[in-house]
């Protein structure tokens, strides 16, 4: 008897615990379920929600929920404009999340698998998958109810697509491949400075026979004169990020592209791309003007690099002028060498909001007023660039943010970023091949072996090729 | 525990008892019971179900029975069979090495030497640094260019190395490296070391034998069970392996430092393919289930346990 009341109340104590678990875990899952069901109805029911069918009456509280990324100062820049959308939409406030950018997706998966999803938030390339699962709204059904905005309104290539007529949306700001120079390091060479206007754009001899100027050994010799110690160099003519922001602008200059034409086939590995890599690579290996890979490694970033006077000239985003401006630096801005034609692009990140979301038409306002640059206009005088058409051809919108008079623009911006981005623009790889994160995995590795010299590009790009074949699967233009 | 009175304890009594020691054991360890079933148990289980799916992070899971697993094998994921050979081959170069330093380094520190103390204190700090600091540390001593490590080569004659930035030298780059933190092995060895009787010592002492001959007939054998245990834990960390590539190296160059963990991550974070992440992180449990239980399987043969004469 005694025997079997011990093992009956450890069962049933342990029952209990199960018990007491179970329904807990499983109240937690049905609560979960019938809000999703609910939010699920909600869509189908209307597929857009500026058509007012699911968008909520006017004076009622809305919280919005928005995840975003960015420097102390974007974070700021950020927070500041939600309030002043919150003052001019006193029933709406933004319950704003900031997560540092490399735990962004992971917690953010975390938020979606919890039922627990933003409304709206920053998004990288993985948006598209969220879009093609059907996660997020698209923004050109939104953008046909709202008569406020048109796709023209924007930059041609500013969009994240997942099909052709499908969107994640526009850029919600914008970036641009940069030169940019420590004018002091070419005074005391006495080198001219770089040029502003695409039309005068260095060709590329010119280019390496400027970097070979203002590249020094640790006895300050040039890489022509005799007894040159390329093993100990102290000055660089010339940093590339050597990502494809820094190599893409040469490679479609030289008239290739990551894809052929048709968008059947790897691009990188045909011979106007190759070329263009190599030159780049021959920078390093060859001329010695540019620092490797491992000589980067101990080479700070753009500001720093150029302010400590480690190199004279960076390739690399125009998100850096912020940083350049903050620094105590004789600094400016150039055009890009070219190889024949002045080609470069446009690229950024965009606004996204989920279909979870119970408030989509609030979403929607707060996403139209976070991407207009009046909003944000202090991250546009030095972070960011505007992705609408008309802040580019008004002189009055162009002055507020590329007066060059502000801090973070320097003499020559608008020639030589603004100017001649905007009028050369080309599709970004970033945002219109298809796969392009996968690609460009695989690129990278390859690149690797170009940069350190083992391989030349058309070598390494052939191996590509062949590894890439099963994702090269065209862009979203066409 | 109920004091036992006399010898006529009767055996309900003592049956009774026992089952309270029972359910108290239980409710004591129920904390980690519960804890393994809901933190680990349950999210094994779930990962099982998702290597099976086609998930991305944000979807929902659509079964698609062993596609992941074909995609795996058949090589159609140019990085799996890469990654493992990597894997492998750190594995087979830290592995013996750490094992070997740490051995030595604990028989050192096990003699009676000035500053004993501190010694050891200096050789296992290393190991109480975050991963992270020490491959950044590192990341400055293998510099090519500034490194000490190239320094050192220079200075006595001899060319530097690419290190961590050249494809046939970043493997070995991190395993040199892995030695640094072998502290942890060390303490186990020196415990270990602690364990041997003296007399056996003295025996071989009265009989003339050598130094050498107490290492070779009495310190390893007597180590074999502290060696085993080290063995199979240097496996296990050694397929785990992540952090050095994730901040070093990022898997290069040209993916020669592509761990498999650090490819599991980039199929999970950057690709958004949990499910398939699933799958790869399941073939490592399997792999590394295997060679433990080779492992164990061998261990008769080379093990030597005390008061187990019957081998």
């Amino acid at each position: 008897m005694r025997k079997n009341t011990g093992r009956t109340r450890l069962m049933l104590l342990f029952l209990l615990i199960m018990a007491l678990l179970v329904t807990a875990c499983g109240a937690g899952g049905n609560n979960a379920n019938t809000k999703a069901d609910t939010s699920q109805e909600n869509n189908q029911e209307g597929n857009s929600p500026a058509s007012g069918d699911t968008g909520t009456a006017a004076g009622e509280k809305v919280k919005l929920k928005f995840t975003f990324w960015g420097s102390p100062q974007e974070k700021q820049a950020v927070e500041d404009a939600i309030k002043a959308f919150e003052a001019k939409n006193p029933n709406v406030t933004i319950d704003s999340i900031h997560i540092p950018g490399t735990d962004f997706l992971q917690k953010l998966n975390a938020m979606i698998a919890g039922n627990e999803a933003p409304d709206l938030s920053y998004s990288a390339a993985w948006k598209l998958k969220m879009g093609e699962e059907g996660l997020i709204y698209n923004f050109f059904d939104l953008m046909k109810e709202d008569p406020s905005i048109k796709k023209e309104d924007y930059l041609q290539y500013a969009w994240w697509n997942w099909d052709t007529d499908k969107s994640a949306g526009p850029y919600q700001a914008s970036v641009v491949p940069s030169l940019m120079y420590n004018a002091d390091l070419f005074k005391e060479a006495g080198v001219e400075l770089p040029p502003t206007k695409a039309e005068e754009a260095w060709q590329w001899d010119e280019f390496v026979e400027t970097a070979k100027k203002l590249t020094l050994d640790r006895n300050g010799k040039h890489p022509d004169d005799p007894g040159f110690d390329p093993k100990n160099i102290k000055q660089y003519g010339v940093k590339f990020s050597l990502s494809w922001l820094s190599y893409m602008p040469l490679v479609l200059s030289n008239g290739g592209d990551y894809l052929t034409e048709d968008g059947k086939e790897f691009g990188l590995s045909k011979p106007e791309a190759t070329e263009a890599i190599q030159k780049i690579a021959d920078l390093i290996n060859v001329y010695h003007v540019a620092p490797s890979p491992v000589q980067a490694s101990s080479i700070p970033a753009p500001a720093t690099a150029l302010q400590s006077r480690k190199v004279a000239m960076v390739i690399d985003g125009s998100w850096n002028h912020l940083d350049l401006s903050k620094a105590n630096i004789n600094w400016g801005v150039g055009v890009l060498p070219v190889l024949k034609d002045y080609k470069t692009f446009f690229l950024g990140g965009s606004l996204i909001i989920f279909k979870s979301s119970k408030h989509p038409k609030e979403a929607w306002e707060f996403s139209k007023f976070l991407t207009d640059p009046e909003n944000v206009l202090e991250l546009h005088q030095g972070l960011w660039m505007p992705q609408l058409k008309q802040w580019y051809e008004d002189p009055k919108l162009v002055d507020s943010w590329a007066n060059e008079e502000l801090p973070g623009r320097p003499a020559g911006f608008q020639d030589a970023v603004m100017r001649s981005t905007y009028e050369h623009a080309e599709p970004s790889a970033e945002n219109n091949v298809r796969n392009f994160v996968e690609i460009d995995a695989a690129v990278t590795a390859g690149l690797d072996q170009v940069w350190l010299g083992t391989k030349t590009a058309a070598e390494a790009m052939k191996e590509v090729e062949a590894k890439v074949k099963p994702l090269v699967k065209g862009t979203y233009l066409k | 525990m109920e004091p036992v009175s006399s010898l006529s304890v009767n055996r309900a009594k003592t049956k009774r008892s026992s089952y309270r020691n029972e359910l108290l054991g239980i409710l004591f360890a129920l904390p980690a019971i519960l804890g393994l079933l809901i933190f680990t148990l349950g999210p094994m289980i779930y990962s099982l179900y998702m290597s099976f799916t086609d998930y991305s992070g944000s979807n929902s899971p659509t079964f698609i029975g062993l596609d992941n697993y074909t995609r795996m094998f058949s090589g159609e994921d140019q990085y799996f069979y890469k990654s493992l050979g990597v894997t492998l081959y750190f594995v087979v170069l830290s592995v013996p090495t750490g094992i070997i330093y740490s051995f030595l380094l604990a028989i050192l520190l096990n003699r009676n030497i000035k500053g004993k103390a501190i010694f050891r204190t200096v050789f296992y700090l290393p190991s109480i640094v975050p991963i992270i600091a020490i491959s950044f540390i590192w990341l400055w001593l293998l510099n090519p260019d500034l490194g000490l490590a190239n320094e050192m080569l220079r200075a006595i004659g001899l060319p530097g190395s690419q290190w961590i930035f050249g494809e046939k030298s970043v493997v070995p780059s991190l395993a040199l490296m892995n030695l640094w933190t072998t502290g942890g092995t060390m303490i186990i060895f020196l415990a270990g070391l602690q364990d041997i009787p003296r007399s056996l010592y003295e025996a071989i002492e009265i009989d003339g034998g050598s130094k050498l001959h107490k290492l070779r007939n009495i310190t390893i054998p007597m180590m074999t069970p502290t060696i085993f245990f080290n063995l199979i834990m240097g496996i296990i960390n050694g397929f785990q392996v992540f952090s050095q590539a994730y901040v070093m190296t990022s898997g290069g160059p040209n993916n020669a430092s592509l761990f498999y963990v650090f490819y599991l991550y980039r199929e999970a974070f950057q690709f958004s393919r949990m499910g398939s992440a699933s799958a790869i992180a399941w073939v490592l449990f399997i792999i590394i289930m295997l060679l433990t239980y080779m492992v164990f399987k061998t261990s008769k043969k080379w093990v030597y346990y005390e008061g187990d004469e019957a081998r």
